[in-house]
């Protein structure tokens, strides 16, 4: 009796202990390590960006996120605590004290405050044990310093988007995490987004470190991104641009990097959600890849291109008299001088854009060459760049009627292009061979980016002289498309002017060329939206000042004195008629 | 002549041996356990640097070095040991006869701790005593005396035992009066304990089954009422309900009990190597100190410290089985069962079987008043199994 009185408690309590030793031993001991061990991430900071010539573009500003718990803390001492961490750090404070407190459970971690400065958690950085319960994380914000003129490319900022999380996985991201949402800053995450370490701390039950933290993975910080661009010439582009709705590209013609790449209007990479900037409404649009325009005169370049393959000699001559007649078609198709030009070969007809020309050509060539040209020169499809793009209209050859094809033949009608198509193709002339394609990241940590073949175009032979000489003598010739624009002669700019009366009853103007035309290195695009007035007078001038820019930068010419490039050439006897 | 070692084997005749020799065991591995969970760092010492520095205002570092509560705990071991010396040697008739005396005295004590400044209220609850220098807590000592006069009275009122009136009802009110001292402290632990103990004694004593069973049926819906008047007892019993569910909160304790006593596994880290010490287990180095051993020696240490209580308890019954007479038969009993129910009682608190009480563990747990008496327990019982010795011709005495 006595001894089965004596055996059943021990018996009771050995099967509790071997219950707990073996079969839950390892649960509890995974338990205890959990009591011990916190893993805390170590941030890591974004890559940084920077413009071609290593100017900052968007780097990161080391913040702090303040968290607290109340566990195993009394209720008066986490009403002190958090009164004291209200007025350090006051408004910034997103939950009041009593909220925090109703939260359950208390071992739950809250978020008390984010993006604070260093100075303004100092007191919590130095004295931690004034503040128990209370864990601060470093974290960086992103910076921008050209928020508006790069805000088109570089993009900004956000929350990752609900329904995207699994797109940005544990450990790389937290919830919380902010995240590229547009432009360069979404489209190279994976480049930019720093990978984050983790140390693990052991601590007693109040917090103290038991021991040095362990390193568990060491934090990489994102790469840093160089860009084609640079930030004083766009910063440039945008001053010129003004109030102006419109677009400017400039292109390396032997590589495709992108020296400019504005629009307006644009946004503020900062604060994305602004509505308004200098009282004008903000756009997200970048029109250079993704504004879609009647190419207009720009395209009689590559008319001119399709003539000569098709064996049209450059000089022979139509004569222009202002309007143009085609067949069953009631009201002419008119000129730009209603009064015409007289009679014009190809170099004179691209100088004062003539449409009777180019009228004439589009009917002698038909749907199907012109089309082909212009698809040979990249129209209709996207050109490779990295962010996103538009690819255009380039009309089928069934919707080429004759009264369409004529409107095609001068870049207008159902006929759509990017300025980015349009300084592709004026690259291609530029460089008589290939299309190139747009680059606009230099390198990642040092690593060039490589850069993509371009896409051969097969000028014609003999082409390329008589387009140039149009091109020429309509920026530096009287009576030039863009004479008025009184871009020195000496820098060997030629170009080519475009008007396209648009829905909104104001006219687009375009202005694309390149320089020098000895050694063609930048091709441009200048577009404005709803101008009023001629392509060339109203682009022109802001051409101008966008290429003085490059030629100054490039010591060509230098303040005051718009010295002659090195082998200043002399122009050919005009033939103008 | 005998050999030493014959009379080695002779002395183990006395019970008292073994006794003896279980408690020296248990009273070594409570100290070392009470090093190691209340300030044993070990080869952590840096950790303390570290949080002085970090921490200098904060209230705990009361104690400054690590042994500090062993210290004090092996003073007032020593303390207690002078205790039962004295205890094994007085005459126990003394006790036998003074009993009324005795047990006048020990209500005299548990009221000045509630009624008069001498009472220290801790935690709660107001338990304790302040003597000079020393602070006592007199329930520890009460236990003594009131198995003490229910020895003395069972052996008095052995023929009139099975009468109410002048047999049980006596009893039954000291006990009550006893009751209501304790429960003013707020102890209800240790009026389970003490419930159980002066059952069991009761039952020895052949009181009438009637009337034990009346009582006890009647004592369960008081036990029900107190546990519902206080609201951190109703936690106590949730928390031992749904320990998963109060993990963090009102069973914390329990969890944190739980986890120390799972992550030991078989054999355990070893002395010093347990982490729930820490402070993640509240009262590790008292009332949930044996999850401290489970946690550093493992199962097999587990098992072993419980083999030894259950040992401790079949050696203590065995004294009573010899015991002389009937007074200091039921008397071993009675004592035996104070620290052998405690031991156990703590066991299944500790192990989550049985809802937190908020009493010690007999030779480990801290504190001074607990270890004096659990010691002045086995001096009295050492004293039995002498005068048993002695009574059957045998030499062999302590």
């Amino acid at each position: 009796m006595l001894v089965a009185a004596a055996l059943t408690p021990l018996v009771i309590i050995g099967a509790q202990l071997v219950r707990l030793g073996t079969v839950e031993q390892s649960r509890y001991e995974s338990m205890a390590t959990d009591n011990l061990e916190t893993d805390v991430r170590l941030a890591a900071p974004r890559g940084n960006i920077l413009d071609r010539a290593g100017r900052i573009v968007a780097t990161n500003q080391r913040t702090w996120t303040v968290t607290y718990s109340p566990y195993r803390q009394s209720n008066e001492a986490a009403a002190d605590v958090l009164a004291r961490l209200q007025s350090l750090l006051g408004e910034s404070m997103r939950l009041t004290p009593d909220a925090i407190l109703a939260q359950t459970p208390r071992s739950q971690r809250v978020t008390i405050a984010r993006r604070m400065s260093q100075d303004a958690v100092l007191p919590l950085i130095e004295r931690p044990t004034e503040f128990p319960g209370v864990r601060l994380q470093e974290d960086f914000r992103r910076e921008y310093a050209y928020p508006t003129t790069m805000a088109l490319v570089v993009g900004h900022m956000g929350k990752i988007p609900e329904g995207r999380t699994s797109d940005f996985p544990a450990p790389r991201y937290r919830p919380d995490d902010e995240v590229g949402r547009a432009g360069l800053e979404s489209a190279l995450e994976p480049d930019l987004a720093g990978e984050p370490g983790l140390e693990r701390l052991t601590r007693d039950a109040r917090g103290r470190l038991l021991d040095e933290p362990t390193l568990m993975r060491p934090s990489h910080a994102g790469k840093d991104i160089v860009l084609t661009l640079d930030g004083e010439i766009q910063t440039l582009a945008y001053t010129q641009l003004g109030s102006e709705v419109g677009s400017i590209v400039v292109m390396d013609v032997q590589n495709g990097d992108l020296l400019v790449m504005a629009s307006t209007p644009t946004f503020d990479s900062a604060n994305p959600g602004l509505q308004m900037i200098d009282g004008r409404p903000v756009g997200y649009v970048n029109k250079v890849a993704r504004g879609q325009f009647p190419p207009a005169s720009t395209f009689k370049l590559i008319g001119a291109s399709a003539a000569i393959r098709a064996g049209i000699s450059p000089d022979e001559t139509v004569d222009c008299t202002g309007s143009f007649m085609l067949e069953g078609w009631r009201r002419p198709f008119w000129c730009n001088v209603r009064t015409g030009h007289g009679h014009m070969t190809l170099a004179g007809a691209l100088k004062v854009s003539c449409n009777d020309y180019f009228y004439e050509l589009g009917q002698r060539l038909g749907p199907e060459l012109l089309r082909a040209e212009a698809e040979r020169f990249g129209y209709g499809r996207s050109t490779g760049f990295l962010l996103s793009e538009a690819s255009g209209n380039l009309p089928d050859v069934q919707v080429l009627t004759p009264g369409e094809l004529t409107n095609f033949s001068i870049g207008q009608g159902r006929f759509l292009a990017t300025p980015l198509q349009v300084v592709r193709a004026v690259a291609a002339i530029a460089n008589g061979s290939y299309l190139p394609t747009p680059r606009v990241v230099l390198s990642k940590d040092g690593v060039p980016t490589e850069v993509a073949p371009g896409v051969a175009v097969d000028l014609p032979l003999g082409a390329r002289p008589a387009i140039l000489n149009g091109m020429r003598r309509a920026v530096n010739e009287t009576g030039g498309t863009v004479y008025k624009a009184h871009i020195p002669r000496a820098w060997g700019v030629v170009g080519k002017s475009g008007t396209a009366e648009n829905s909104s009853g104001g006219v687009d103007a375009w202005f694309a060329g390149f320089f020098p035309e000895e050694a063609p290195r930048w091709a441009f695009v200048v577009q404005i939206e709803g101008a009023d007035g001629h392509g060339g007078e109203i682009a022109g001038p802001i051409g101008r000042e966008i290429i003085r820019a490059i030629l100054r930068s490039e010591g060509r010419i230098t303040d005051g004195v718009e010295q002659p490039v090195a082998s200043a050439r002399v122009l050919p006897a005009s033939d103008e008629e | 002549m005998d050999t030493s070692l014959q009379r080695l084997g002779r002395s183990f005749d006395n019970p008292a041996a073994l006794l003896l020799l279980i408690v020296a065991v248990l009273l070594s591995l409570g100290l070392i356990t009470l090093y190691s969970a209340s300030g044993a760092r070990a080869g952590l010492e840096n950790i303390r640097v570290t949080a002085r520095a970090e921490n200098r205002a904060e209230e705990d570092y009361r104690f400054h070095h690590s042994s500090s509560y062993l210290q004090k705990q092996v003073m007032w071991a020593g303390l207690g040991l002078v205790a039962a010396i004295a205890l094994s040697m007085i005459p126990l008739e003394l006790l036998e006869r003074h009993s009324r005396l005795i047990i006048g005295i020990t209500f005299f004590v548990l009221l000045l701790v509630l009624v008069t400044p001498l009472g220290v209220e801790s935690k709660g609850a107001r338990r304790w005593m302040r003597l000079g220098p020393l602070t006592i807590q007199p329930s520890e000592f009460a236990k003594i005396g009131l198995v003490v006069f229910m020895a003395a009275h069972l052996a008095q009122k052995r023929e009139e035992i099975r009468k109410l009136k002048s047999g049980f009802l006596p009893l039954l009110g000291i006990m009550f009066v006893f009751c209501v001292l304790i429960i003013l402290e707020r102890d209800l632990g240790t009026i389970m304990l003490m419930g159980t103990v002066v059952t069991a004694m009761w039952c020895l004593a052949q009181v009438k089954f009637r009337h034990l069973a009346t009582i006890v049926l009647l004592a369960l819906p008081v036990v029900a009422v107190l546990i519902l008047k206080e609201s951190y007892r109703i936690n106590r019993v949730l928390a031992f309900l749904y320990p998963d569910k109060y993990a963090l909160t009102i069973g914390l304790q329990l969890n944190q009990s739980l986890i120390a006593v799972g992550s030991g596994g078989i054999l355990g880290p070893g002395f010093g190597f347990g982490l729930q010490k820490y402070h993640f287990l509240p009262e590790s180095h008292t009332d949930f100190v044996f999850a401290i051993v489970c946690e550093e020696l493992g199962l097999i240490g587990a098992i072993g410290i419980v083999v030894l209580f259950l040992a401790f308890i079949v050696q203590g019954l065995r004294i009573s089985y010899l015991a002389p007479d009937y007074f200091s038969g039921l008397l071993a009993a009675g004592l035996t069962l104070i620290v052998g129910c405690a031991a156990f009682i703590n066991f299944c608190v500790v192990l989550g079987m049985a809802p937190t009480k908020g009493l010690p563990l007999p030779l480990f747990s801290y504190g001074g008043s607990s270890i004096v008496a659990s010691l002045c327990c086995i001096g009295l019982l050492v004293n039995i199994a002498n005068v048993a010795m002695r009574a059957r011709g045998s030499k062999e005495a302590f």
